[in-house]
């Protein structure tokens, strides 16, 4: 029996930083900046242990306490104007330019300070090595959210495991271990900016000219969400290990479902213009839902002189969203991402290419974007007579993320040789040769990406051959591309669409290596403990659809200025004296 | 347990600092003022130098007065251009003079609803300054409710905080009737003239003028007819004498402006966009008057231009520039007229001035594809483009404004002629030009020609023809023109390549599809976009 009362020394750090620069803003004036920081973090740990044995009864209790604080200050100061550059201190500046106007120095500070506490009890018990079960709970609190019932978050969770081949009834000598196991417990995230929970307004200085000197004003700012609180996850597993034959037959196999609710978001897209930004920036709005697997199979052997293994993982995870707050109500379905894969890519649906004007002019297109004789033709989703990115814009592309990940790794050796292959692959997702940038800042955010697939040579960009030969021409009226122009009369095939999508779906030999191991006893008269020559390849092989055009299957989602992985093969020579 | 008290009370002293709350505003009278100034940038952002209007392009570039010379779609370039020769590139799902969903009108509304109600809820002070701040706040929610209603008609109308699901949009006839509460509640509580520590704030000069101007759209000819009476009633507001200096603001004419300081803040950038490239910067020029604005002038003795010897074919008889009333002058740059100390040139080969055809390149570079140059709004004085920022005052209301409005006004009314003739002629006696008595039948034609000289350039013109729905009869079907000036050449050349088009339903722009996706209230399209 051993219980154990700990508490950790109190930890703090403090970091100072101090910087110095010039640079000069109106013409040679020097200007000189001083900025010092400091960051201060703050973190307790207590703990009590309580394990005992009891017979084939095991028994382990914790309880935990653990605080964390964070300080941290900045000021700076930029001052105008050095008589003697080489005298560089604030104290010396004349606030002057070198055309001889004031300038009045810049000064700046802020603060920021954040608290957590969480406390945790687990007890594990185990018999006899057999039964396992393990029970905790988790009480979480932070200063990101208002209120008492806001701020703290329980978070239960249990497991069990059963060792079957240590079960008496067990006897099957080749089951080195078999283990069933299974779990449920709860989570919670806190990824939020401060003070999200509070109306605070913004201080903007020089904003008006009133009573003849320009004065500041005052801006509502952020609408607090007095609600907002933890964003919490259920997770559900259950697994089987098994080695079999002294690891001639090895298998991990988990199962999995995660249930994310009260996930926090912008909700930007659900509300009117007309009621003027008067939402929450951020609330526990959303609900998704994970489910897949994780599977890995092994097998090593070795014959004689002959060593080999080969190992397989294999992983699914399918995310879909079962609330998604930006949806917009009177939407249709084809707008909305509920119950549609997490990261699902939008687009216009296609269908094909226009052949003759009169084609267009029976068909709806888009009157900001006019088409012509080689152009794409898209669905009028809504049907409304015109084609817009607003009204028929929809989810119809699956996530760039493979849906199934996986790798196979060989390894054999023999007398001083060796071979190490390893492949690895993604299916089920999509890959846009011409799609929308998206992310969660930035001007391109949400814009449609053009490519040299719908604008060649641009920005400065290729106009690879394939494009070129398979482009549309009155003569190649079932061309893979639309008709090419280097200065577009409209950019109607800019936007993303169901034209541009393809399946990202590949196998790829990311490494090979082969090697030879000089025998230690050649090498130990010469003085060297081992010598290695080996050959070994990065990204050799690659089997996918998009390759011919030249396109990385791993790339990212708009195929535009993408720096392909590259191919490399080193010769080595590895010696250890 | 006992700990979690002690420990939540722990996590409750982490103190923001950074941001101000909303309690702390109505503890003194200072920062309540600050919150209100907010509300002055509504000034700018609606105003000629601000971008909410058109994203920053002129909305006399919609009319047949503004060019601007860049095919390439973007704001002060291609994007009026493309409206004006493809209207149908506006629609539920776009138009860049729409304000409705782009974050503006109805966010600026809600903040100044959201003044009111934290008005209501905190402040402790004394009934008359809660009204003085009241009647500001309720002063630009007019203003912007005005925006609104010249593009749309009937919007939906908040009084208070927006309610969650969304309105119902209202009659033109309530929301006309809703900025004319607004606009009087703020008349009468205003000051007429505010102590010298808060001028620049609006009186109630500016309200009245304000009602003037919406009840001519609204069409509620009485009203605008009194509310232009009450500001010249007022005998604090005249025409200054000279029209160079009219629209400058800091002085008797000005009833409403918006004031800026190059060197603290706030400050624009008008002049960058506009000067000729012999200002020494490369990025103006971008939008420039057309020849058909240059043949709205008359001659500074009242008699008018034939311009057909110039329509017919390249001549090298100048045209009459110089005889041209005043207002012409302190408009346009035009070949031969001095601007920053250099005489211009505005030709092919000129060295101040340059012409390029449209099209020819896709940015113009600072030269002009119609052969002129803005001078209004204009700072001749700022010869610095590239380093110093633009502080020219922006006046949204003037005095000669109002008197055109009571001309309206008194002319739609009937049995008012004379002071509808008196009106305008008081306008027109300033720049020297002779009184004109147009009967009832000639008097609106010649009213307009002299609303469109006097209020050139100040943001208008393309709304006033909507409303007198002309837009779609003259805004159709035509082209406009500048002067290609070749050595002593003029050539009338069309500076469109493409005809402009003007469909009856843009009168009322329609409703943000992104409203109607996301409002419950059961809100339809406006008939004319069904």
């Amino acid at each position: 029996m051993e219980i154990m009362l700990l508490t950790l020394p109190n930890s703090a750090t403090e970091t100072l930083s101090y910087t110095k620069g010039y640079y000069s803003v109106i013409g040679d004036t020097a200007t000189l900046s001083e900025a010092a920081s400091n960051q201060w973090t703050f973190t307790t740990q207590s703990s009590l242990t309580y394990d005992n044995d009891f017979g084939d009864h095991s028994l382990d209790v914790l309880l935990l306490a653990e605080t964390r604080e964070t300080k941290s200050h900045s000021v700076s100061a930029t001052g105008y104007g050095l008589d003697f550059l080489q005298l560089d201190e604030l104290s010396n500046i004349t606030s002057l330019t070198t055309a001889g106007e004031n300038k009045i120095p810049e000064i700046a500070g802020s603060s920021g300070h954040s608290r957590v506490a969480g406390f945790v009890g687990r007890v594990n018990y185990n018999y006899a090595d057999r039964y396992y079960v393990e029970a905790s709970v988790r009480y979480d609190g932070s200063y990101l959210f208002g209120g008492m019932n806001r701020r703290w978050v329980v978070l239960p969770g249990a497991s069990v495991a059963w060792r079957i081949n240590k079960e008496n009834w067990f006897n099957a000598s080749w089951v080195n271990n078999l283990k069933l196991r299974g779990g449920i417990g709860k989570t919670a995230t806190s990824g939020i900016s401060s003070f999200q929970w509070m109306n605070t307004m913004a201080l903007n200085q020089n904003a008006v000219v009133i009573g003849g000197a320009s004065q500041s004003d005052i801006t509502a700012s952020v609408l607090g969400n007095p609600n907002l609180t933890w964003a919490q996850c259920l997770n559900y597993n259950i697994g089987l290990d098994a080695t079999l034959w002294n690891g001639l037959f090895g298998m991990e196999l988990d199962a999995f479902y995660k249930y994310e609710y009260g996930k926090l978001s912008t909700v930007t897209g659900a509300y009117p213009p007309s009621s003027g930004g008067y939402y929450f920036s951020t609330a526990n709005v959303n609900k998704v839902d994970y489910k897949g697997f994780d599977l890995t199979l092994s097998h090593y052997n070795t014959v004689g002189d002959f060593f080999y293994s080969m190992k397989v993982v294999w992983s699914y995870a399918y995310a879909r969203w079962l609330k998604y707050a930006g949806d917009s109500e009177n939407a249709p379905e084809y707008q909305r991402l509920t119950g549609k894969q997490v990261g699902a890519q939008r687009g216009l649906v296609a269908d094909g290419l226009f052949q003759t004007q009169e084609e267009i002019d029976n068909s709806a297109t888009d009157p900001s974007r006019p088409a012509y004789p080689g152009y794409i033709r898209y669905v009028d989703l809504n049907g409304d007579g015109t084609i817009s990115i607003q009204q028929d814009l929809a989810y119809v592309g699956r996530s760039t993320v493979p849906t199934h990940t996986g790798s196979f790794n060989f390894y054999a050796s023999w007398k001083g040789f060796d071979i190490d292959l390893l492949f690895s692959w993604g299916l089920g997702h999509d890959i846009a040769i011409q799609g929308i940038y998206s992310g969660t800042e930035g001007a391109a955010n949400g814009s449609h990406g053009a490519t040299s697939f719908s604008r060649p040579f641009y920005q400065l960009g290729n106009a690879p051959e394939y494009l070129v030969v398979n482009s549309w021409t009155p003569e190649n009226p079932d061309a893979e591309f639309p008709c090419l122009e280097i200065t577009p009369r409209s950019l109607n095939n800019g936007y993303a669409s169901t034209f541009w999508y393809r399946k990202g779906d590949y196998i790829r030999l990311k490494t090979a290596q082969i090697g030879y191991t000089f025998p230690k006893k050649w090498m130990s008269r010469i003085g060297v403990e081992t010598l290695r020559i080996y050959l070994e390849g990065y990204n050799l092989l690659t089997f996918s659809a998009l390759s011919k055009f030249n396109i990385d299957p791993e790339s990212p989602s708009v195929q535009n200025g993408y720096y392909p992985q590259q191919r490399t093969m080193t010769l080595g020579v590895k010696l250890t004296f | 347990m006992s700990v979690l008290p002690g420990c939540n009370g722990w996590l409750d002293d982490v103190q923001q600092t950074s941001k101000v709350t909303e309690e702390i505003v109505w503890e003194n009278e200072a920062s309540v003022d600050s919150y209100v100034n907010s509300f002055y940038v509504l000034l700018h952002d609606y105003g000629q130098f601000g971008t909410a209007q058109f994203q920053g392009s002129l909305t006399e570039s919609l009319t047949d007065s503004f060019k601007y010379g860049s095919v390439a779609l973007g704001n002060r370039a291609g994007n009026s251009n493309n409206y004006v020769t493809n209207p149908d590139a506006i629609s539920s799902d776009g138009g860049l003079y729409s304000i409705w969903a782009n974050g503006k009108a109805y966010e600026d509304i809600r903040k100044l609803n959201q003044f009111l109600s934290l008005q209501r809820k905190y402040s402790a002070f004394p009934e008359d300054r809660n009204e003085l701040w009241e009647a500001q706040v309720r002063f630009f929610r007019g203003f912007v409710y005005f925006q609104l209603a010249k593009r749309h008609g009937g919007v939906i109308l908040y009084d208070d905080l927006p309610v969650d699901g969304g309105k119902d949009k209202s009659s033109a006839a309530d929301t006309w009737e809703f900025i004319y509460q607004d606009l009087k509640y703020a008349a009468e509580k205003l000051p007429v003239e505010w102590d010298a520590a808060n001028s620049g704030r609006v009186t109630k000069g500016a309200a009245y003028a304000m009602q003037s101007r919406a009840m001519l759209y609204a069409g509620r000819w009485q009203d605008a007819y009194d509310a232009a009476n009450d500001v010249i009633e007022l005998h604090k507001y005249d025409l200054v004498d000279n029209y160079a200096d009219s629209w400058k603001g800091d002085n008797v004419e000005s009833i409403l402006q918006f004031s800026y300081d190059a060197m603290n803040g706030p400050y624009h950038d008008f002049d960058s966009h506009y000067v000729p490239q012999c200002d020494g910067w490369d990025n103006g020029g971008r939008g420039t008057p057309t020849q058909e604005m240059v043949e709205c002038y008359e001659k500074a003795d009242g008699t008018t231009v034939d311009w057909s010897q110039w329509h017919e074919g390249p001549t090298s008889v100048a045209p009459p520039y110089a005889e041209l009333e005043p207002r012409f002058h302190a408009t346009i740059i035009y070949r031969g007229c001095t601007w920053k100390g250099k005489v211009m040139d505005c030709s092919t080969d000129g060295e101040n001035g340059v012409f390029i055809p449209y099209r020819e390149q896709s940015t113009v570079y600072g030269k002009t594809v119609t052969g002129y140059f803005l001078r209004k709004l204009l700072d001749e004085n700022l010869t610095d483009i590239k380093n110093v920022k633009s502080s020219q005052t922006w006046v949204e209301i003037r005095y000669a404004e109002v008197l055109l409005n009571k001309a309206e006004a008194a002319f739609r009314l009937g049995g008012k002629l004379s002071e509808a003739q008196d009106a305008m002629n008081e306008v027109r006696d300033r720049v020297g030009l002779p009184a004109v008595y147009p009967t009832e039948g000639e008097f609106f034609d010649r009213y307009r020609n002299e609303r469109k000289v006097e209020l050139a350039f100040e943001g208008h013109l393309f709304w006033d023809m909507r409303r007198w729905r002309l837009a779609h009869i003259e805004y159709n079907n035509y082209r406009c023109h500048g002067m290609k000036i070749t050595g002593s050449v003029y050539e009338y050349v069309d500076c469109d390549g493409a005809d402009r088009w003007f469909e009856e339903k843009l009168y009322v722009l329609p409703v943000p599809s992104a409203e109607l996706k996301n409002n419950r209230s059961g809100i339809k399209q406006y008939d004319e976009w069904l």
